[in-house]
């Protein structure tokens, strides 16, 4: 019980922490969280927002605590797209990270500086007249300035693209997301609407992707280690059980000598309270190290983390575990409530209808998951093990023993009902994420083969001449990429033109050359609601419009942000950054032409796009290793609760061997019983699995990752996935069962 | 005296823990903003404005008034102007180098409420800032300036969220030019140009929990500004602006040795009915706290010459909850039972 309250706490912990850094290093320097609506400000006039304040400051805009005006654009910068983004450091003094900007940063306010976010940068660097004072490490390139400086920057004196708005009293909501980290993401939790007369005001969600994208990594870490706590749970309930079980007798003397009922179950509880105490205890102890091992060595950095992890961890179990260890001790005296059974059966029912529906958002798909999980426990296992023991005896002595064992093995079924039940959901778990996972990886590596096609792939290439590229010999076609930032009415959109003839929209999985429409990528398609036929009203840097038909929407997995893709001839590629370029060139020819390249300018950096290809793949690979190891540490639980159950269920059938024994049964054939028996087990317990895990791969694939992550995962059944768990699984369960055996059977000798 | 001068002060408190006051005062060199030499003669309108040179500045406004059904209510309301660099020149609308804060606080004496709020921004014509002719000093809609082309009658209005003042200061007495000709020496290494305008009348509205007051009462105004740091051996001031019933108005004020507690440097004044002045030799005079709120000194006994004076708080609690925190509150004067006077008063550093 203890070693199960342990390593649901080291799960529990190390997720939480995991969660938190996800949510830092994705979501990492974002001014926007402290933020919850957006108010887009027409023609970018500034007048508008001294309107806006003015209104708000006259006690006409109620429940907003603080606004902020916001310039954002794109600049090129060291031959790269930089987007900047200029906010009023002092116009909310009370946000938390604009506060600590003004106060830390004192020159963002008296000169022209720049806090510069990314890889490209280092302290000192000069962009168009400003001086970067300060640098973050991130995956996101970005320049923050005080408004004025962006203004500068982005050559927009007086401007204002947009008002953001905090909400007052969200200290709860805060608070919430500190102790379940994407909580709010899952719930797809938007902040109350607010109407202001003349102002759009809009909800922060769509205007902050990355943030979403965050909450939803950790709300999916978040949930897969609450099953960590629910195989646990099971674990504790099955020890709980037998431990009652087993002191029946002690339970008895206690009644007659005056103790109440409630005496004697506050004595098991106690003890349960005890052993999860020192559970937790080394749960914790070990998850400081498990983190050490995960490189999150950085104690001071994720102290807060960890503590909120540890003692959420810690309360979590505990709650768990007492609550497992007071049913189990009512129990002991009462018949199973087949009502509540019933009741429990057609709640799942609905929850999975409930969870079906879009509007349910991300926790709705995990719902569904989880009612998938109690119709496995209230349902599947029980009829299992029903079915099993109806089998009637047979007359001749051999079929007799082997019934004999079929009908031991399903009354271990029966005995072990709760042990098993976290087992094989926990079995099921596994196999549901190994298909998710392989079935994500198949569509990933579809989209590599259509994406990248053969050939030379250059960053860093602002300064190459692509006329004379293309003249090389070997060279059979150059294609400049350009990227710049674009503004809808309700979010922004990263934008990139090329040349859209056939060859390159078929990478997109569009069959047509595209001279007057855009492809766009499912993320936008989903956030704004547009389709194939709806209008795109892009607002470009340089102020200008580009109205554009949606002709496709295409699949780009991984990526946060909104993206549209036009055909360069439609647009003014003058203000944009052509960061990219690619080559197809003849096979033979690719050595001498990536050497030609390098020699012809060290900035360029020139990769081969096979490995591109298989760089994404190792990445890819690397994003799921921690999703499978919460699936292991699941199994590993389970595996644990059904050794101690096996322990237990070998000390009740010490006189059934006895009898066996006595009839004339060798040991020989009662190690072979007992390694049929478990071979059942294993074998039956891993095929009620089944379904349920391909249920929770199809939840994952079908409702989890497009509402999480707005794309769709198509399911495949690989044997891979599925075999390896339940080998495994039936490998653990035998162990379980037969070590117990062996160890009494040695004992006995 | 201004919690703006608080950035140089070591207190035991929060003050020095607090970002903004380290914003406010440790990162600057302030010798190469304009210097406090006694050589400016004040000139006005011309000082009422701002002098963006000089590193800080405030205007400075509170108000004892009373409904006519003697309800009683203070207010006390600042506009601080910070230099965010020396010679800084406004190269925009956006950026002018001047930051403009705001304290508001409003005393509701019978309910014992204490309200107040403060406000940040930087200076542009749409947020805050100050101007001579006419007269204004704002951060977004609270303001107090002159309602026509001459200084008076100045008008105060603040639309705060959970009170709004509307009241018409005018001009009863002259100004009063602190120090020597309003140069002020504070401490050897600290002075401030300084000017008070006494006991001006007032009259208006206050709308406090959906109720509306009209109130009369008496106005005080400080202006000062400076470029130097009180240095780290003062731990904070006391600061005493008082009007009696017979006319006389009393300004008196120390700051305290941060070592020993000892007043470093007394300045006492007295403010006849007619508007002269008559210093009071720091000898003279004495203050001694008698009773404590919290840290706070809520409750004083002023020895001037022959004159026992008891100065106590209206009630305790009027502290402000601002970035800094420091104590300004309304208090009556008594001699020894009887009620001669109010004024406010001004802790910090304790």
């Amino acid at each position: 019980m203890a070693t199960g309250i342990a390593l649901a706490v080291i799960a529990v912990t190390v997720i939480h922490v995991v969660s938190h850094q996800a949510i830092q290093n994705i979501g990492g320097f974002d001014l926007r969280s402290d933020y919850q609506y957006v108010v887009p400000v027409p023609d970018s006039d500034e007048q508008q927002y001294f309107e806006l304040r003015d209104l708000w400051r006259a006690g006409e805009v109620s429940g907003v605590e603080g606004m902020v005006p916001v310039l954002e654009g794109s600049i090129s910068a060291n031959g790269r797209l930089t987007s900047v983004l200029g906010i009023d450091l002092l116009a909310d003094l009370n946000a938390n990270q604009s506060a600590e900007l003004s106060l830390t940063e004192t020159s963002l306010l008296t000169s022209n500086s720049l806090i510069a976010l990314g890889t490209d940068w280092a302290i000192g660097d000069k962009v168009r007249g400003a001086t970067i004072v300060s640098h973050t490490p991130s995956q996101t390139n970005l320049l923050v300035a005080d408004l004025p400086t962006a203004q500068l920057l982005l050559d927009r004196p007086n401007q204002v693209d947009v008002v953001w708005m905090r909400r007052a009293s969200t200290s709860h909501i805060t608070l919430l997301e500190d102790i379940l980290p994407g909580l709010l993401t899952g719930l797809s939790y938007r902040s109350p609407k607010l109407e202001i007369e003349g102002f759009d005001v809009q909800d922060m969600s769509n205007w902050n992707p990355t943030h979403s994208f965050a909450g939803s990594i950790a709300f999916n870490l978040s949930l897969l280690g609450a099953l960590a706590v629910l195989v646990a749970s099971f674990i504790a309930y099955e020890a709980s059980s037998s431990n009652v079980t087993r002191r029946a007798l002690e339970t008895s003397r206690l009644l007659s000598l005056g103790a109440s009922q409630a005496q004697v179950r506050t004595v098991f509880i106690f003890e349960a309270l005890l052993l999860a105490i020192v559970g937790s205890a080394f749960g914790t102890v070990a998850a400081i190290g498990l983190l050490q091992v995960l490189n999150f060595v950085d104690v001071d950095a994720i102290m807060n983390a960890f503590l909120v992890g540890a003692m959420k961890s810690a309360l979590v179990g505990l709650l768990a575990f007492l609550t497992a260890a007071y049913i189990a001790s009512s129990r002991s005296q009462e018949k199973p409530r087949r009502v509540w059974h019933g009741m429990l059966i057609a709640l799942s029912l609905g929850v999975v209808v409930f969870g079906l529906l879009p509007e349910s958002g991300l926790i709705g798909a995990f719902l569904v998951v989880v009612a998938f999980c109690l119709l496995q426990v209230f349902v599947v296992v029980p009829l299992t093990v029903g079915l099993l023991r109806r089998l009637e005896p047979l007359p001749s002595l051999k079929r007799l023993v082997r019934v004999l064992f079929l009908r031991l093995a399903a009354r271990q079924f029966k005995l072990f009902q709760v042990p098993l039940n976290a087992f094989s959901i926990a079995i099921a778990t596994a196999i549901g994420i190994g298909l998710m996972v392989s079935s994500f990886r198949v569509n990933f590596e579809d989209l590599l083969d259509q994406r990248i096609q053969p050939g030379l792939h250059l960053t860093n290439a602002a300064k190459v001449d692509v006329q004379q590229i293309a003249e090389w010999d070997g060279v059979m076609d150059v294609r400049p990429y350009f990227r710049s930032i674009g503004r809808l009415s309700d979010g922004s959109v990263s934008l990139r033109a090329s040349r859209l003839d056939t060859w390159e929209a078929s990478r997109y999985g569009y069959d047509q050359p595209v001279s007057d429409g855009a492809l766009i990528n499912r993320q936008l398609a989903t956030r704004n609601g547009f389709s194939v036929g709806s209008d795109l009203d892009i607002r470009l840097s340089d102020g200008t419009r580009l109205t554009l038909p949606v002709l496709h929407v295409f699949n780009s997995y991984g990526r946060v942000e909104s993206a549209a893709i036009v055909d360069a001839e439609i647009v003014d590629v003058e203000g944009w950054v052509r960061d990219r370029i690619t080559l197809r060139v003849a096979d033979e020819k690719r050595a001498s032409i990536s050497t030609k390249l390098k020699d012809s300018n060290p900035e360029i950096e020139v990769f081969d796009n096979s490995e591109i290809r298989s760089a994404a793949l190792q990445v890819f690979d690397r994003t799921f290793v921690l999703t499978n190891t919460i699936a292991v540490v699941a199994v590993i639980v389970a595996v644990v609760g059904l050794l101690s159950s096996s322990i237990a269920l070998h000390q009740r059938q010490e006189k059934e061997y006895r009898l066996l024994r006595t009839i004339g049964l060798s040991e020989r054939q009662l190690t072979f019983s007992t390694i049929f028996q478990s071979g059942v087990f294993g074998i039956l317990s891993c095929a009620i699995s089944l379904p349920l895990g391909i249920a929770i791969a199809w939840a994952l694939c079908v409702l989890v990752n497009p509402r999480a992550f707005q794309w769709t995962i198509d399911l495949h059944l690989h044997a891979s996935p599925l075999l390896v768990p339940i080998s495994l699984s039936v490998l653990a369960a035998m162990l379980a069962c037969v070590i117990p055996y062996l160890i009494r059977t040695r004992r006995r000798n | 005296m201004s919690v703006f001068t608080l950035s140089g002060c070591n207190s035991a408190n929060q003050q020095e823990d607090s970002d903004l006051t380290e914003w406010l005062g440790e990162s600057v060199d302030t010798s190469k903003f304009a210097q406090v030499d006694g050589s400016h003669r004040m000139t006005f309108p011309r000082d009422h404005g701002p002098h963006d040179d000089f590193m800080t500045e405030w205007w400075y406004i509170t108000s004892v008034l009373e409904t006519d059904g003697k309800r009683k209510f203070g207010v006390q309301f600042t506009v601080f102007r910070r230099a965010l660099a020396p010679d800084t020149e406004k190269a925009d609308s956006w950026r002018s180098g001047q930051v403009y804060m705001a304290h508001v606080a409003l005393s509701d004496v019978s309910r014992k409420q204490h309200y107040d709020e403060e406000r940040l921004s930087r200076e542009h014509e749409m947020l805050a800032g100050a101007s001579d002719t006419p007269f204004q000093a704002f951060v977004e809609n609270w303001s107090v300036s002159s309602t026509s082309s001459e200084f008076f009658p100045l008008a105060l209005q603040v639309k705060a969220e959970s009170f709004t003042v509307d009241l018409t200061l005018t001009e009863t007495k002259s100004i009063v030019l602190q120090g020597n000709n309003g140069h002020s020496v504070k401490s050897p290494e600290h002075a401030s140009y300084y000017y008070s305008i006494p006991r001006m009348a007032t009259t208006g509205s206050l709308n406090v929990g959906n109720r509306s007051y009209e109130v009369d009462g008496i106005s005080w105004m400080d202006r000062e500004w400076s470029s130097g740091l009180l240095g780290r051996q003062y731990q904070g001031w006391y600061w005493f602006a008082l009007s009696l019933s017979d006319g006389r108005d009393l300004i008196l004020f120390s700051l305290r040795d941060r070592d020993t507690g000892d007043d470093l440097n007394r300045v006492a004044q007295w403010i006849e009915a007619d508007g002269s002045t008559t210093p009071i030799e720091r000898e003279s005079w004495s203050a001694k706290p008698t009773r404590h709120w919290k840290q706070w000194p809520v409750e004083w006994e002023l020895s001037i010459g022959d004159t026992l004076l008891v100065v106590s708080a209206k009630f305790d609690n009027q502290e402000m909850n601002t970035q800094i925190p420091y104590w300004e509150g309304l208090v009556e004067v008594k001699d020894s039972s009887t009620s001669i006077g109010s004024g406010y008063m001004e802790l910090t550093g304790y």
